[in-house]
């Protein structure tokens, strides 16, 4: 065993590994190390105690509970194998934890990839490893490579988008969100609701649009959706829940690459307001992830407050507003702010009375389409759909605040930021507070933040992306359950092995007496198949 | 083909067990023979960083022997030396967490594969070291020329002959030996070594400062030219092959040209 692990699932809580102590002194001491890395970080958790097979003294445990507590929690259940310990715990009360304790994960490397010392063969083999060097991509060549983008003409993809409206294939709501590897400009612009005065200011821009938006009518007029409900809609929320849409209509081209298209994609409101019919399908078309009949949230003031607050670059918020619809149902909405060093992704729930509605999926195909390298996302907000039954004064009262609040969003969003290196939702975060030192292992079935060094011989593994406040000297292993957009970023990046998902890069030969001498913060990413290490920006 | 295990020990830490190791590998691969080092020392592994191979380890012993990955994924093959393999210890880990049975049956596998099979001993006399040698048929106890060492080599010598059904050579290699302050009489002879532990002597190495040079470049020095302990290693792999090579005279050796003038004019030639 380790001579110390932490092993964290959020499913199972997190398992203080420290039976590879060989005397109990060094247990308690690593206990305690541990205990007090971040008191945050332990409260709520299930937290259980591997001790091995050491002899514990009651007095001791009582140390380790007094220890336990100090920083909030109580142990879940003690592991031993040791008979002195097991009384001991009885004594104190401590729960015996059954069943095995949760190891660490195994390593698992493509085998294809593996360094093979076949002796027999060795001689003819290269050594597959050696392909798989990292190479130190400055960030100059960086900026002036091209970007990795399939070379697809814009004409292709929009008469593609249009035979897909035409054939009416997207409808069903329920598929999975393609992936998309869009380089995507989202702008966010909400200046004029624009079905109060009728303004098409964006209608030349949005002529394909608007054949889409026509097509895609037609089309839901068949598919018979959801049409007796009257249905405004707001120039923001069409715009941005647009974007969502347009990443499902678009995604089989957009795999194919071209995206910008879709991400820019500005709906102007008119042709929108024009017909409402139009409407309901266009909704129908670029808000998979809102279900028309369900969601019908109207965007009170304070709501769109709410959305602008989100939208100044003041993260990590959740705001949680309750709006009162005419149909007397409780909705409540609630934001997310996903934050990466370089990317923001706000996820605005919807949740009505009746539970659930289509957040989930909109949230997944955001995170999905955040995910995907290559892709440069600024915000992603899903906001609500304004209901008919509005009066429109009150919609006018809102435009007014909309127009502020998103006029500063805009101003944020006209940077393209590089967002390969985007936060995902889901796994939650473990941190820790400490230097690694050689011989002990943090693994974390999420993200890993590591505030502090790690040195050679000691190994970090995450199911999702490594970040290293400080230096990463030894092993870090990111993306362990497969993951291939996991990444691997520190301030000072001077690993002996980096692993994402199946893939090993191994550093350079190069001596080994200059340790601190630094490229500043690297991130190191899979780039077809090949782990690559890139300079972060620093501007 | 069943080849030798040769287990590389001292009870002194610090005394050169695995620089030996990493250069006795070197040199015996550089004869042409196969050759496989394990390193033993589990929780303290150093011999991957010798052999500059720390960056190409993907799985070590401790998988091998707890069947996570095969043997032949374990071992890393040498940069230079095709016929060179390195087993590396497990970081993470500790000695208890291989048994001496497993490591005979390990030993054993490697043997079938590798004309030499060198492990690498930890320090000390507890359970690494048993395991170290639960597989070996011979040893070399690696000393240097101080009363600490040579006692604890003493020790270990005394357990390896207990150990007479297993181990059926053990020979002494004296490290960091240097013929100045011996002619100064502030060091111990190999003679006064030998003395002591009245063993088969196997080599002698000089203390050069290359070493330390060749450990931050990961390149043994059994593997270089024109410095005199890669020769002293080569010398002592050329013998555990059977070869008859002469102890190196150091006397005539390691003197600068003051030195020499100054031996020249002096009325007694020390």
């Amino acid at each position: 065993m380790s001579k110390i692990a932490i092993i964290s699932q959020p499913d199972q809580g997190v398992l203080i590994d420290v039976s590879g102590c060989t005397t109990l002194k060094d247990a308690l001491d690593h206990l305690s190390s541990t205990l007090q890395v971040s008191n945050q970080f332990w409260q709520g958790m299930k937290v259980s105690i591997n001790l091995g097979a050491l002899a514990v003294q009651k007095d001791d445990l009582l140390q380790i509970l007094a220890l336990a507590k100090s920083v909030g929690i109580t142990p879940a259940g003690v592991y031993s194998t040791s008979e002195e310990t097991v009384s001991a715990l009885k004594a104190c009360h401590i729960p015996l934890a059954s069943g095995k304790p949760m190891t660490l994960p195994a390593v698992n490397i493509d085998s294809a990839k593996i360094m093979t010392t076949e002796v027999e063969e060795e001689r003819q083999k290269a050594n597959p490893l050696a392909t798989i060097t990292m190479r130190m991509v400055d960030a100059v060549t960086r900026r002036n490579a091209p970007k990795e983008q399939p070379p697809l003409p814009d004409n292709d993809l929009q008469d593609m988008a249009r035979e897909e409206f035409e054939d009416s294939k997207s409808e069903s709501l329920d598929t999975l969100y393609p992936h998309v590897k869009p380089k995507r400009k989202v702008s966010l612009d909400g200046r004029k609701v624009q079905s109060i005065d009728g303004e098409t200011p964006k209608a030349a821009k949005a002529s394909k649009t608007a054949e889409k938006v026509e097509a895609a009518a037609k089309a839901n007029r068949q598919a018979e959706i959801a049409a007796e409900q009257e249905i405004t809609v707001k120039t923001k929320d069409v715009e941005v829940v647009g974007r969502t849409k347009a990443i499902e209509a678009v995604a089989p081209k957009a795999e194919a690459g071209e995206h910008q298209v879709a991400g820019e994609q500005n709906v102007s409101a008119d042709q929108i307001v024009s017909n409402q019919q139009n409407v309901v399908s266009e909704q129908k078309q670029f808000a998979p992830a809102v279900e028309m009949k369900s969601v019908h949230v109207p965007p009170t003031v304070e709501a769109i407050k709410a959305a602008a607050v989100m939208a100044e670059p003041v993260h990590s918020k959740t705001i949680d507003v309750s709006v009162q619809t005419n149909q007397t149902e409780t909705h409540s909405r609630e934001e997310q702010t996903i934050t990466g060093p370089h990317v923001e992704i706000k996820v605005m729930t919807i949740q009505a009375g009746d539970g659930m509605l289509e957040a989930q999926p909109a949230q997944k195909a955001l995170a999905q389409a955040a995910t995907m390298p290559g892709d440069v996302v600024t915000h992603i907000d899903v906001d609500c759909v304004l209901e008919a039954e509005v009066d429109p004064t009150s919609i006018q009262e809102d435009d007014v605040e909309t127009t502020e609040a998103f006029e500063i969003e805009e101003d944020i969003e006209t940077d393209t930021i590089d967002a390969g290196a985007a936060a995902r939702s889901g796994p939650t975060t473990l941190y820790i507070h400490q230097n690694l030192r050689s011989g002990q292992t943090v693994s974390h079935k999420g993200h890993l933040v590591i505030i502090g060094d790690i040195n050679p011989g000691a190994e970090v593994m995450a199911d999702g992306d490594i970040t290293v406040w400080g230096c990463l000297r030894g092993v870090a292993h990111a993306g362990i359950g497969g993951n291939v957009n996991a990444e691997i970023r520190a301030l000072k990046l001077q690993p002996i092995q980096i692993r994402i998902a199946h893939a090993i890069a191994r550093a350079p030969d190069r001596p080994r007496v200059n340790y601190a001498t630094t490229n500043g913060p690297e991130t190191a990413r899979m780039v077809d198949g090949k782990i690559r290490v890139v300079r972060s920006r620093l501007d | 083909m069943s080849g030798r295990v040769i287990v590389i020990t001292s009870g002194k830490g610090g005394v050169g067990k695995t620089t030996a190791s990493a250069n006795l590998g070197v040199a015996l691969a550089g004869t042409g023979a196969s050759v496989a080092l394990v390193d033993m020392d589990i929780g303290l592994r150093n011999l991957d960083i010798l052999m500059g191979l720390e960056n190409r380890v993907v799985y070590n012993l401790v998988d091998v022997i707890e069947e996570r990955c095969k043997l032949r994924q374990a071992l890393v093959k040498d940069k230079r030396l095709p016929n060179l393999s390195l087993l590396p210890a497990a970081q993470t880990r500790d000695k208890s967490a291989v048994s001496a049975d497993q490591m005979k049956v390990l030993c054993k596998d490697l043997s079938n594969i590798f004309e030499f099979v060198l492990v690498d001993s930890p320090a000390g006399i507890e359970q690494g070291f048993q395991n170290a040698v639960a597989g070996a048929h011979e040893a070399i106890v690696v000393c240097t020329p101080e009363m600490s060492s040579v006692r604890d080599a003493d020790r270990i010598i005394g357990l390896l002959e207990a150990r007479k059904d297993e181990i059926e050579q053990y020979r002494l290699v004296v490290n960091r030996y240097r013929p100045n302050m011996v002619q100064a009489n502030d060091m111990m002879s190999v003679e006064d070594v030998l003395e002591i532990l009245s063993v088969e002597l196997l080599g002698v190495v000089p203390e050069d400062e290359e070493i330390i040079i060749s450990t931050n470049k990961g390149e043994p020095v059994s593997g270089t030219d024109n410095c005199k302990s890669g020769l002293a290693y080569r010398n002592i792999a050329r013998r555990l092959r059977g070869e008859d090579v002469p102890i190196m005279d150091f006397s005539s050796q390691n003197q600068t040209w003051i030195n020499r003038i100054v031996n020249f004019f002096s009325p007694v030639r020390v």
